[in-house]
């Protein structure tokens, strides 16, 4: 379908670090429960976190993160039998969680497994609300996951939470679109990539390839 | 009506209480083991009520039950045996509308059950995916309001169970008039059922081929509506392309094939139950069961061949992924579980291909090939829904789940089972379950 | 960002109004200055009243300061909804290249509101350590406290009172240079002093001058620079904030060197990784010394004009030849060889390029330039020869050197990995000199110090000496280290109580077992103030619930260029008290309480009162509406004009005298940095049969030091204590990844879990640091380190450590 936006986020893996920070900002955000994650990251290396794969001294790590890929040809949507999972005009995939019935088959769906679910009330320390105010809060029963902060997008303020904070300066958001805006502009220069482009998604999450690193 | 019609009604309706005598024993005399029984699964049923609420109350986190991402499975044994339930549900309507569309007479003594079966099976099938859902309370509103058609979870579990439950209990309304008729004054209780059952009917040959009109065209209905459910609901799976393991064109037909595999079987364990328990030897002849076992022969040896096909291509020229998850179902976590389903099938096939050879049937291989065939299919139902999760991720970053069913997701599939047997034998003494004979009346269709 | 600001200052001007009229009341005064030292509850000063007005929500947004070390100082908004703080954010700065914040300080909500927080008074009800405690009231505290410290100023001397503070909060006021050096100054106490990351900074210092740590370009130059070497440092763990810079020059074709014997995130990033043994840096960069000397990559104009390589130096004296020295009447310029005279000259800055070379009689003295000597001691360092030293390949050394030479401007990015050996100073000094060999130093893109420079909490124009000084000064400094003999043996003079704060102490400093068994037992008595029960506070005697930064108003300096307002945003929670306001009610007990007797803004603007400030038009009001200030110029380039604060105002890779803490002995006064092993750690000690792993004890993103252990989010990705271990080590041992360990020496032993890494170096072992004791499964790994004292640098060797490791 013809979106009049396409909403999309493109990360650079050359800067990432992992430093976890994107993480943690979409937990304060969008106050989501312990227990529950919206946004990873993956250490590209060992088999545990922060540990790279080769043998010492021939070594290589890097990380990636992933959360909802905001697909033009979701799956979820597809699938969701009530459509509280649902795609709107400007590109986000989003859920309405008054109408969700916590079937989790688009947790089931999810190429990617980014979706999460509410298997007891949220829970936080403190036992008040946090994070933005403007955020929808969720109950037990109900699949949760990434919205690009829609409630920031809504109100103007562009950049979803994790794009804010990211001390690398390594994420970016804006209009596919638009062939001028920043992220148009670095997936056409910097050979911009999406993950599983096999499965026929079309993930609106791109990456930009890890740095060639070495003297040549 | 006038005075003929009225004699001829009465002729036909007055059965001989010699013969009806039989066919009313399970509603006229009850043993101490069944109360016994009733008792027990009373006490299982409140087991699995208890486990339920703590789930209502607390959330899926009382469960085993977890978060694909992170290591869980979010498709437990509640869908797994939702989907067997659904599955043996194929039983009653396959039957009732085989044997009146073919004239297969022979099997006429068993088609209750079978309609029962399916309506029960239904029942547990719809309340096992109630109790899955994160939100069982409102979803039956929202599914009636919001239903979304391209959802297989939508139009499986509503549109096609409400469809076929539907039907089948429509069959069952008509098909049961008659006796509902005939019985109305031997009753010892529920009188008033019986009679609003069966009000209007009076035995007129009108009335006779009205009713089996009505049940021919519906039987011609119900066979593509069969074929939809368990198709349906195998693309509950098999339309999923994110799931390797799940992802697969033979989920639909294969899933039709062990619906007639399991819910045949299952109709099998329940006809020797029943024969046995109520003396309905001359009833249920042992030819029903040789004609049932060789259909069941015949749907476990398709079955091992989806299988066997599934398995070959996934792991012969699968993508990485997908191969990841043969091999935890053959030869890695769930190869005990997999290794037996296929040894059962393969030994519930031999025994009743070797009885097909020597042309000699015995009721007691038949059951126990049925029973083996029933255990297979809830085994092969479990290693369709858990390892895609566990090992079936498409990202190459998860590392594998674990799933580990605990006491609450098992306390409420044991009550569901409960619960599946009160309401069954509940119907079994209210109301004739093997069908009364009747004469033959001019306007009978035979 | 516009509305932001806006809504800040509306807030904030009503804020300040209100402010006004409750401040203009007696009580107001006195209740803001002691904080409610009765029970009543403080009456907020902010309050929202749009909340009346609509039914929309409104958060408060204050200016915040996210410090919990000096490493980072990030600027946050705090937003707070009816009277909690809701979340933190990320603030703008003056120079937003300095906007940052990181996965902890996005975590304060859990931090403020976390159930373990230390909530009221307590006083220990069992022996110390036993973890019985009776809550007391705040008068009770400070009556034993004051009680206390009176009779041992009496018994002994108000200096056997120590103030140890740490790094745990910089603000001027709250902090270690806080409140706690104006108490300690009035009572004439010791406050207890480095000892910690000061080895590598004291070698830098030696040959180019200057305040410690104060000689680097600022941050946000890395930038500019076409080589960064890091070295010793995992940056994207330790300073991430820094790393974008980082990341910048690499977008812009720059290299990245990262020297290491660990492959960490950062090696992970570099275009060349170097994986040195652990505490041989020194030797390495003698090595490239060596290399870019011998094949001419070094910068003869830079060296004649700005070192001392051309200054002669008196073989036998071993001193600068002066004119004074060969000529009566003389004056005490430095002598150079002139090449074209044929002879030695005062140096004056004028005539033609001095020789860096040669050997030269003059006057009968035997001299020869700096240079040469440089050049004559770094021979041994051939390649060849370091390479066994550091297992470095001969040709990745030339590598590296060549291309520190060449790839201008180059930047050295150095951490304390290098610092925390024995002789932790060698390898500042020898960074510091290849500097100056390559005219790597005072210009854009080029510093031997990169990541950390114009440091407000260094270099400040705020009136700090009216603050902690407000009569005589009569505060002691005593090194930390030094400080360890005070308590045990009484030497140089008896230290009978300790106050603790900003400070995990018992984990900070080495040898947990000689702390917790020979030193505190010698303490009368011990407070701490703190948070959340640490594994120090556990030791105290009195335990003070102090309140978090977002419930004071403070001005807080950092480790970059800004100078930054903490608001108070919400209520002191429970019972707890600011540090100010804490050593407000000890002085009011001891009866100097006139010193402390003002609210915070009045000591805020105290600070904030000298004549640098105020022709910049920084007030406490601009403050207010931008929430911080931008101390030096941009670029901050120190040296840029070539002069050193060193004797000779050169670069001083040459040193006639050693800078010492203590009385060193003469073996440790080498004139040029030279390479000596670890005391522990070097492969050559005879612990390394029974002991062979060396241990390293790195930052983790995860945590600062032992702030943040208990943040359930960070939890959530970084759950338990782990010992990282290579594969070879960890199958000859039989251990496997995710089994109980031990990690024993003859010190101490700590139970854990390891996590076998293909990144970790054969023959070593990384324990992350700020567990806090419950956290490992027994031990804890502060007992393995040993309390080496080198007089000269006395700075904590935490990585000049062995041990063994064995499943459990």
């Amino acid at each position: 379908m013809k979106m009049a936006k396409r909403l999309a986020m493109v990360i650079d893996l050359a800067r990432c670090i992992g430093c976890q920070t994107c993480a943690i900002a979409c937990k304060l955000e969008n106050n989501v429960s312990l227990g529950l994650s919206w946004n990873r990251v993956f250490t590209i290396g060992g088999p545990t976190i922060d540990t790279p794969k080769g043998q010492y001294p021939d070594l290589s790590m890097y990380h990636i993160t992933l959360a909802c890929q905001h697909c033009e040809r979701p799956v979820c949507v597809q699938v969701c039998p009530t459509g509280a999972t649902y795609q709107r005009e400007d590109g986000l995939c989003l859920i309405d969680y008054d109408r969700c019935i916590g079937c989790r088959y688009c947790l089931a769906s999810c190429p990617y497994s980014t979706r999460t679910f509410n298997y007891r009330e949220p829970q936080q320390i403190p036992d008040f609300p946090i994070g933005n105010p403007d955020v929808q809060p969720r109950k037990a029963g109900v699949v949760e996951k990434c919205t690009f902060c829609v409630h920031r997008v809504d109100k103007g303020i562009l950049n979803p939470a994790c794009v804010e904070v990211c001390p690398a300066r390594a994420r970016f958001f804006g209009d596919l679109n638009d062939p001028e805006s920043q992220v148009s502009r670095l997936i056409a220069e910097r050979n911009g990539y999406q993950l599983l482009p096999e499965a026929g998604r079309i993930p609106k999450v791109y990456f930009l390839p890890p740095r060639r690193k070495g003297y040549s | 009506m006038t005075t003929k019609n009225q004699d001829h009604a009465n002729k036909v309706g007055a059965m001989s209480t010699a013969t009806q005598e039989p066919y009313l024993k399970p509603l006229l005399r009850t043993s101490k083991a069944f109360y016994v029984s009733v008792v027990l699964a009373a006490l299982v049923l409140a087991l699995g009520l208890y486990a339920f609420y703590l789930q209502l109350t607390l959330g899926h986190v009382v469960t085993g039950l977890g978060i694909i991402s992170a290591g869980g499975v979010t498709y437990g044994i509640y869908i797994a045996f939702a989907i067997y339930f659904i599955g043996i549900s194929f039983a009653g309507i396959s039957t009732s509308a085989a044997v009146r569309l073919l004239g297969l007479e022979k099997y006429k003594p068993i088609t209750r059950m079978a309609e029962l079966l399916t309506v029960v099976a239904l029942i547990l099938g719809a309340t096992s995916i109630l109790v899955d859902l994160g939100n069982p309370l409102e979803a039956p509103i929202f599914f009636t309001l919001y239903g979304r058609l391209t959802s297989p979870f939508f139009y499986t579990f509503s549109v096609v169970m409400a469809g076929y439950l539907w039907a089948s209990l429509v069959y069952i309304f008509l098909s049961g008039r008659r006796d509902a008729a005939t019985v109305r004054e031997r009753a010892p209780r529920f009188k008033w059922f019986y009679r609003l059952w069966s009000w209007r009917y009076d035995f007129t040959s009108e009335v006779i081929q009205r009713h089996e009109k009505a049940l021919w065209v519906l039987s011609l209905a119900i066979l593509p509506v069969l074929v939809m459910a368990h198709s349906f609901l195998g693309y509950v799976f098999g339309l999923e392309g994110g799931r390797p393991g799940w992802y697969s064109a033979i989920q639909a037909p294969a899933f039709v094939v062990i619906a007639g595999a399991s819910g045949i079987s299952a109709l099998i364990i329940i006809a020797a139950i029943v024969r046995k328990v109520f003396g309905f030897k001359e009833q249920i002849s042992l030819d029903v069961f040789r004609g049932l076992s060789n259909f069941v022969g015949v749907s476990v040896a398709a079955y091992l061949y989806f299988m066997a096909s599934e398995a070959y291509t996934g792991l012969y020229a699968g993508l990485a992924n997908e191969e990841a998850v043969y091999q935890a179902i053959y030869f890695g976590a769930y190869a005990p579980i997999a290794w037996f389903a296929v040894a059962s099938f393969i030994a519930a096939f031999l025994m009743i291909f070797a009885m097909f050879l020597r042309k000699k049937y015995s009721l007691t291989w038949i059951v126990v090939a049925a029973v083996l065939v029933n255990l297979a299919s809830i085994a092969v139902r479990y290693i369709i829904v858990v390892p895609s999760q566990t090992n079936g991720m498409m990202l190459p970053w998860y590392t594998v789940g674990t799933y580990s069913p605990n006491w609450v997701e098992w306390s409420v599939m044991a009550g569901l089972f409960a619960l599946g047997y009160l309401l069954y034998t509940a119907v079994v003494k209210i109301f004739p379950i093997v069908e009364l004979p009747h004469e033959a009346s001019a306007g009978d269709r035979r | 960002m516009g509305q932001q600001r806006a809504q800040i200052i509306m807030e904030i001007s009503r804020r300040h109004f209100l402010e006004l009229a409750g401040a203009a009341t007696a009580v107001g005064v006195a209740a803001s200055v002691l904080e409610s030292a009765k029970a009543a509850p403080f009456v907020p000063a902010v309050l929202d009243t749009s909340q009346a007005a609509s039914p929309q929500v409104v958060e408060q947004i204050f200016h915040g300061v996210c410090a919990p070390n000096d490493w980072s100082g990030c600027k946050l908004l705090v937003h707070v909804l009816d009277g909690k703080l809701v979340r933190t954010a990320r603030g703008p700065l003056p120079d937003s290249r300095y906007d940052r914040i990181c996965l902890r300080g996005l975590t304060h909500v859990e931090r403020v509101y976390h159930p373990d927080r230390l909530r009221y008074p307590m006083k220990r009800a069992g022996e110390r350590g036993e973890g019985k405690w009776e809550r007391i009231s705040w008068d009770e505290a400070i009556n034993t406290i004051a009680t206390k410290l009176s009779e041992i100023r009496d018994k002994y001397d108000s200096k056997a009172v120590a103030f140890l503070p740490a790094s745990g909060y910089y603000g001027y006021l709250n902090g270690s240079y806080g409140a706690v050096i104006r108490f300690a100054n009035i009572f004439g106490g010791t406050y207890g002093e480095g000892a910690l990351d000061s080895a590598t900074p004291l070698g830098v210092q030696q040959v180019l001058g200057g305040p410690y740590d104060g000689q680097g370009n600022e941050a946000a130059d890395l930038a500019n620079a076409r080589l960064i070497i890091v070295w010793g440092s995992n940056l994207t763990e330790s300073n991430l904030q820094n790393w974008h810079f980082v990341a910048d020059a690499l977008d812009n074709g720059a290299k990245l060197i990262v020297v290491d014997p660990n492959f960490t995130i950062t090696a992970s990033r570099a275009d060349l990784w170097v994986p040195v043994r652990p505490g041989s840096d020194a030797a390495l960069a003698l090595s490239m010394i060596n290399v870019i000397i011998e094949e001419s990559l070094y910068d003869g104009d830079f060296v004649a004009s700005y070192t001392v390589g051309p200054f002669l130096v008196n073989q036998d004296t071993g001193l600068f030849l002066r004119e004074k020295d060969v000529k009566s009447n003389g004056s005490d310029k430095y002598m150079v060889w002139d090449s074209a005279a044929g002879g030695a000259v005062p140096y004056d800055g004028t005539g033609s390029r001095p020789v860096l070379t040669g050997s030269y009689t003059i006057g009968g003295l035997s001299c020869k330039p700096a240079f040469q000597m440089l050049w004559d001691h770094t021979g041994e360092y051939s390649p060849d020869n370091v390479s066994k030293i550091t297992d470095v390949q001969p040709e990745t050394i030339r590598m590296l050197a060549r291309e520190y030479a060449t790839r201008k401007p180059a930047t050295i990015y150095w951490g304390f990995g290098i610092d925390r050996y024995y002789y932790g100073d060698m390898i500042g000094r020898a960074i510091a000199t290849l500097a100056g060999l390559t005219g790597n130093i005072g210009k854009l893109g080029a510093t031997p110090c990169g990541g950390f420079g114009g440091a407000t909490l260094i270099s400040s124009p705020v009136n700090f000496g009216a603050w902690v000084t407000p009569t005589e000064g009569r505060m002691s400094n005593l090194n930390n280290l030094l400080l360890f003999d005070a308590i045990e043996k009484g030497e140089p003079y008896p230290i009978k109580a300790a106050y603790i704060s900003n400070s995990n102490y018992v984990v900070t400093f080495p040898n947990q077992r000689k702390i917790l068994e020979d030193l505190f037992p010698k303490l009368d008595f011990i407070a701490v103030a703190d948070f959340s029960m640490s594994d120090t506070a556990k030791q105290a005697d009195i335990v003070l619930p102090v309140t978090t930064w977002f419930e004071n108003d403070d001005l807080v300096p950092s480790m970059h260029v800004h100078i930054m307002l903490q608001q108070k945003a919400i209520d002191p929670l429970y019972e707890c008290r600011s540090d100010l306001a804490i050593f407000s009610m000890l002085a009011e007990k001891l009866g100097f309480g006139e010193h402390f007797n003002k609210p915070a803004e009045d000591y805020i603007r105290l600070l904030l009162d000298t004549q640098e400030l105020r022709d910049r038009g920084i007030t406490y009001e601009s403050l207010k509406k931008d929430g911080a200030f931008r101390v030096p110029p941009e670029p901050h380039i120190p040296f840029r004009d070539g002069k050193f604060d060193t004797p000779s105002g050169r670069i001083e890779f040459y040193n006639e005298t050693i800078m010492s803490r203590s009385t060193a002995g003469t073996e440790l006064e080498h004139k040029l940095p030279v390479f000596l092993p670890p005391i522990e750690a070097s492969p050559d000690n005879p612990l390394s049969s029974k002991y062979p792993l060396v241990f390293c004890q790195p930052g983790s993103k995860f945590r600062v030091h032992t702030q943040y252990f208990n943040i359930p989010w960070l939890g959530e990705i970084d759950p338990y204590p782990t010992v990282d271990i290579s594969p070879s080590d960890a199958e000859a041992r039989g251990i496997r990844d995710g089994d109980a360990v031990e990690v024993f020496n003859d010190r101490g032993s700590v139970q854990l879990t390891a996590k076998v890494s293909n990144g970790i170096r054969p023959g070593m072992v990384s324990i992350a640091r700020g567990w806090t004791k419950q956290q490992f499964l027994a031990g804890a790994s502060q007992t393995l380190i040993a309390d080496y004292r080198n007089p000269l640098t006395l700075n904590c060797s935490f990585f000049d450590t062995r041990v063994e490791v064995r499943k459990v």
